[in-house]
């Protein structure tokens, strides 16, 4: 191959890496570009966070953001119509359970939360509501957490 | 107190005025002072606080907290007493990574943490509170001195220790031993009742140039035995009280390394580093001093 072909190829696989999508940690709306911003221009009562753009299934979504000791440090407004009571600052367990694989959320909730890459996606149930929900926990920032997506699912 | 308008204070969080507003509605917090027009005049460190904190959190009620306990004032001893009353470990954690950011090391020691601990101390039915003022801080400066890099100098200092059981006499000792090696000595911290041949092995090790006698609890037997276990090994390094740690009152023959860390430790490195005054890795001087 030569060079040029070489650099070729290296900048169409750039191109093709994974970008991060910007969304507010309150409303879940996604944004373009932050700027300067740190606060959501639209709610003005989250901060913009990153994540890849598998993490979340669409914008305004169902999401807790947790931090490595599993604790809840933001939750989306969907999200809060979804958990039972304020989520805000509760251990993730007290809310969220993996159907005999609570080891393995945790697990994965730290990795990611310590900024391991990569969504995993687990089957779960959140106490108080019926039904069995889909999570997706991939890591977010700054500052470096958990972000725990939570999608319905049939049963 | 410096303050600023809505527009500019906006600006500064890069959030829009209505944005600002809306927080003081419901959090109540940047509260803003009004002018005598009625405009909205906001605290610059109120401000900057709260820029830090959006930084640092994940949502807006997280960040307002987080401002509002910084914007209590300056690091101090007395906040840090507070929380010790509190039995809040997480405030004292946070009093003093507030202070490592505008003091070094040893003023926080200094001037926060042995003072706090100093109020903390002779209080009738507080003792579970001091308790946890004590442990906390041996707890805090253990962490220091695991990040103190290896020691620079090829002096080593062996403190004896005479303090009977945890208080502030003892966390003073600590805070010498942190203070030392954090100006490159190499210290060792023993106990002053250890037995002879214990601490012949510990002399051997670190072949001290100077031996101080440290902590509130020390006897005269305790202090001719130490000197007797030290000249036995041929060892000439001089003996150094700190804190008036000699059981005497009045005149003696020890001189003093001084009252703080701070103080002890440059007495030290002036002795150690001034030219003719190291013989045979051995610290002279001071004796002579009253």
């Amino acid at each position: 191959m030569s060079d040029l072909a070489h650099i070729a190829e290296r900048r169409g696989r750039r191109a093709q890496a994974p970008r991060s999508v910007l969304f507010c940690s309150s409303c879940g709306d996604f944004l373009d570009r932050a700027g300067r911003r740190r606060v959501c221009p639209e709610c003005g009562m989250g901060v913009l966070l990153s994540a890849a753009p598998e993490a979340l299934p669409a914008r305004r979504a169902a999401f807790a953001v947790v931090d490595g000791d599993l604790r809840v440090t933001a939750v989306s407004a969907a999200g809060e119509r979804l958990f039972e009571s304020d989520a805000l600052g509760r251990s993730l367990a007290s809310l969220v359970s993996a159907r005999g694989r609570d080891a393995e959320l945790a697990r994965q909730v730290a990795r990611a939360a310590s900024g391991v890459s990569g969504t995993t996606r687990l089957r779960v149930r959140i106490a108080g509501r019926r039904g069995v929900f889909e999570a997706r926990v991939s890591p977010c920032g700054p500052p470096r957490a958990a972000l725990v997506a939570l999608e319905r699912r049939a049963n | 107190v410096s303050g600023i308008r809505t527009n500019a204070a906006a600006e500064l969080l890069g959030v829009s005025p209505n944005t600002l507003r809306s927080w003081e509605r419901r959090f109540s917090y940047p509260k803003p002072r009004r002018t005598a027009g009625g405009h909205r005049q906001y605290d610059l460190a109120e401000l900057e606080a709260l820029r830090r904190a959006l930084q640092e959190t994940h949502n807006i009620s997280s960040a307002i907290q987080v401002a509002r306990q910084r914007g209590e004032g300056p690091s101090s001893a007395a906040r840090l007493a507070e929380a010790f009353d509190r039995f809040d470990e997480q405030s004292a954690d946070r009093i003093m990574e507030e202070s490592l950011a505008v003091r070094s090391v040893e003023r926080s020691v200094e001037e926060l943490l042995l003072p706090a601990l100093e109020m903390a101390e002779g209080r009738e039915g507080r003792e579970a509170e001091f308790e946890l003022a004590c442990r906390w801080g041996t707890g805090w400066m253990h962490a220091a001195r695991r990040v103190v890099p290896p020691s620079t100098r090829n002096v080593g200092v062996l403190l004896f220790d005479s303090s009977s059981r945890l208080g502030t006499e003892s966390l003073h000792v600590q805070a010498l031993e942190l203070a030392l090696r954090r100006a490159g000595f190499r210290v060792l911290l023993l106990s002053v009742s250890l037995a002879q041949e214990r601490v012949s092995r510990a002399m051997r090790a670190l072949d001290p140039a100077a031996l101080v006698l440290c902590g509130n609890g020390s006897t005269l037997d305790d202090v001719g035995r130490l000197v007797y276990a030290v000249r036995q090994m041929g060892s000439t390094a001089p003996l150094f009280e700190y804190r008036g740690s000699m059981p005497v009152t009045g005149n003696h023959a020890i001189p003093s390394l001084g009252s703080t860390p701070t103080e002890a430790t440059e007495n030290l490195k002036a002795l150690a580093d001034a030219p003719g005054r190291r013989q045979a890795g051995t610290l002279t001087a001071l004796a002579a001093a009253p």
